[in-house]
C-alpha cells in the first residue's frame, strides 16, 4: 500500500515537476527565483497529503491548482511581510507581475490591462501549454465553457496588443 | 512586425524549462514527512482517546505507572502503530541500501534475543528557538549572507547572492534545516561539524568526508536521525538533518526484545537474528514530541535480509499503541 502511494508520487513528480516549477516561475513575483524550489517542493508535499484525491484523468490541472494555491499564500505572506517593513521604509511603486515576467511593453501593457480571468486562462493555455479540457478541469468548468473563455481572452488580448501599436 | 501571440510567446519568463537539482531527494524527503514520526489525524486521535477512557486501559496504565514510580509520565500515542513489518521498519530504518521486504512475512518466532538493558533514557525534544532566529543564526554559523523569506508560517529560508541557502522547516514533527552551497565553494567537512555543533542543539554527528548519512548521537545514544550529506571535492554542496533541543530526559523501565517481536509480528511471525537498541522520533497525543528506546530487529529470509522496529518501552507506559 506504502510502495504503490510512493511509486505514483515518483511517476506523479517526474512528470509534472517541470510544468509545475515553470508554472510557478512564470507567476513568482513578488518572490524571488531562490524560493521556487521550496514553492515546488511544497506544492508536491500537498500532493502526496492528498494523493488519493488526485484524479487519474486530471493530474496535471488537479496539481496545478495546488501549486496556484500555494503561490497565492506565499505571494499573500510575502505582501504582508513587504507591507508590514513598507511602514518603517520609504515606499515604492510596486511593478504588478506582468511588469516582472514581460520585457515587452506591448506585451507588458495588454496582460496587465486584461481582466484577471481572462489574463489566467490566456497565460495556462499559451504559456503552460494546457488544454481546453484541462484548462476546463482546473476551472471545474465544461470544455465548451473553456473554449468560449479562452476565445474571448485571446480576441481581448489581441485587441489591446493592436491598440498599443498603433498608439 | 510580429503577431500578438508571437510576441506573448516570447515573452514567456519560463522559456527555458525548469528543472529540480534532487529528484530522488526531493521525494525522499516528501515521503518522510509521513515516516519521520507517527500521529494520526485529529479526529481520530480524539476517537482513540475516547475509547481509551471508556476501556478503562488508561487507568490500568496510570496504575503501572504508579508502581514503576510516581514521576514517571505516561507515554500517550495518538493511535496505535502500524504492526506490519514493512511500515515498522520503514520507521525506523530509512537509511538508503537496506534490503526490506515489500510485504509482511510469516516466519516462526523461536528462541530468545537474550536481555535487554532494564531502563534507557526517553528524550522530550523542542524546537531550537523561533523561526526567524533559528534561520538566522543556522545561516550565519554556515556562512551564508542574504535575503529570508518565509511561506506559510512554517518553512524559512535564507539565500546569499550567490545562492547559497539555508532552509529551517517545522511543517511536519521534528524541525529540520537544509544547507545547498549554490554557486558558492561550499563549507569543508568540518566546518559543517563545526556549524552543527554552535547550534547548541544537543546532538552531535560525524560526517564522512565523502558525504552520505551520518547518524545523530543524542547523549551518547545513537538515534534513527540522520544528517545527510553531498560532497564535492572535498566540499558540502547539500546538507540536511534535524534541529531540535533536548528539553527532558527520563529514563523508562524496557521490555523484553523477544516480547516487543512477538508483538510487532502476531499477524506475521518473524524469526530475529538479532537486534540493537535505537531512538526514533514519535508525536504522542498532547503533541509534544519524543525520542524514544526502540528495538531494532535484523533478520534474512529466503536470502533476503529485513529490520523491523518495536518501540522498547515497557507497555504499562504506554497508551494508544498497538506495537
Amino acid at each position: 500500500m506504502g510502495d504503490a502511494r510512493e511509486d505514483r508520487l515518483a511517476r506523479v513528480i517526474n512528470l509534472y515537476e517541470s510544468a509545475v516549477g515553470n508554472y510557478l516561475r512564470r507567476r513568482l513575483y513578488p518572490l524571488s527565483a531562490a524560493d521556487l524550489d521550496d514553492l515546488v517542493a511544497e506544492t508536491f508535499t500537498i500532493v502526496w497529503r492528498r494523493l488519493e484525491s488526485l484524479p487519474v484523468d486530471a493530474e496535471l490541472p488537479w496539481i496545478i491548482g495546488v501549486a496556484r494555491n500555494v503561490l497565492r499564500n506565499a505571494q499573500r505572506a510575502r505582501r504582508r511581510r513587504d507591507a508590514h517593513e513598507g511602514a518603517v521604509r520609504p515606499s515604492h511603486s510596486s511593478p504588478s507581475a506582468e511588469d516582472v515576467v514581460a520585457a515587452d511593453a506591448r506585451v507588458r501593457d495588454a496582460l496587465k490591462n486584461l481582466r484577471d480571468d481572462d489574463r489566467e486562462i490566456l497565460l495556462l493555455h499559451e504559456w503552460d501549454g494546457l488544454a481546453i479540457n484541462d484548462v476546463a478541469k482546473l476551472f471545474a468548468i465544461t470544455p465548451d465553457a473553456a473554449a468560449v473563455r479562452l476565445s474571448r481572452a485571446r480576441s481581448r488580448f489581441r485587441t489591446l496588443y493592436d491598440q498599443r501599436g498603433d498608439e | 512586425m510580429r503577431d500578438a501571440f508571437e510576441a506573448l510567446a516570447a515573452e514567456d519568463p519560463a522559456a527555458a524549462a525548469y528543472h529540480h537539482g534532487d529528484l530522488a531527494g526531493l521525494t525522499a524527503r516528501i515521503v518522510s514527512t509521513r515516516t519521520r514520526t507517527a500521529r494520526a489525524p485529529r479526529a481520530f486521535r480524539t476517537a482513540i482517546a475516547a475509547v481509551v477512557a471508556a476501556t478503562g486501559a488508561m487507568t490500568a496504565a496510570l496504575v503501572a505507572l504508579l508502581a514503576a514510580g510516581p514521576t514517571l509520565p505516561v507515554l500517550a500515542f495518538a493511535a496505535p502503530r502500524p504492526a506490519t513489518l514493512y511500515a515498522a521498519a520503514k520507521t525506523a530504518t530509512p537509511s538508503v541500501g537496506t534490503v526490506m521486504p515489500r510485504r509482511p512475512l510469516a516466519m516462526p518466532v523461536t528462541g530468545a534475543l537474550g536481555p535487554a538493558p532494564s531502563l534507557a533514557a526517553a528524550y522530550r525534544v523542542t524546537l531550537p528557538g523561533t523561526s526567524l532566529r533559528v534561520v538566522e543564526r543556522l545561516a550565519g554559523s554556515l556562512g551564508v549572507v542574504g535575503s529570508i523569506g518565509a511561506y506559510n508560517g512554517t518553512v524559512f529560508s535564507e539565500t546569499s547572492r550567490a545562492g547559497a541557502r539555508v532552509v529551517y522547516d517545522t511543517s511536519s514533527g521534528l524541525a529540520t534545516w537544509r544547507y545547498q552551497s549554490g554557486t558558492t565553494p561550499g563549507l569543508t567537512v568540518a566546518e559543517l561539524e563545526q556549524a552543527i555543533a554552535d547550534e547548541h542543539w544537543a546532538y552531535r554527528v560525524a560526517v564522512a568526508s565523502r558525504g552520505g548519512a551520518a547518524a545523530v548521537v543524542v547523549d551518547g545514544s545513537v538515534t534513527a536521525l540522520r544528517v545527510t550529506t553531498t560532497v564535492r571535492r572535498g566540499h558540502v554542496v547539500d546538507a540536511s538533518g534535524p534541529a531540535f533541543r533536548v528539553a527532558a530526559s527520563v529514563n523508562y523501565p524496557l521490555r523484553s526484545p523477544t516480547g516487543a517481536l512477538a508483538g510487532l509480528t502476531s499477524v506475521a511471525p518473524t524469526r530475529a537474528t538479532s537486534y540493537s537498541l535505537s531512538w526514533s522520533a514519535y508525536t504522542l497525543s498532547d503533541s509534544t514530541i519524543w525520542l524514544l528506546p526502540t528495538f531494532v530487529f535484523r533478520g534474512r529470509t529466503g536470502g533476503h535480509p529485513w529490520t523491523a522496529s518495536a518501540l522498547a518501552v515497557k507497555t504499562a507506559s504506554v497508551t494508544g499503541t498497538g506495537s
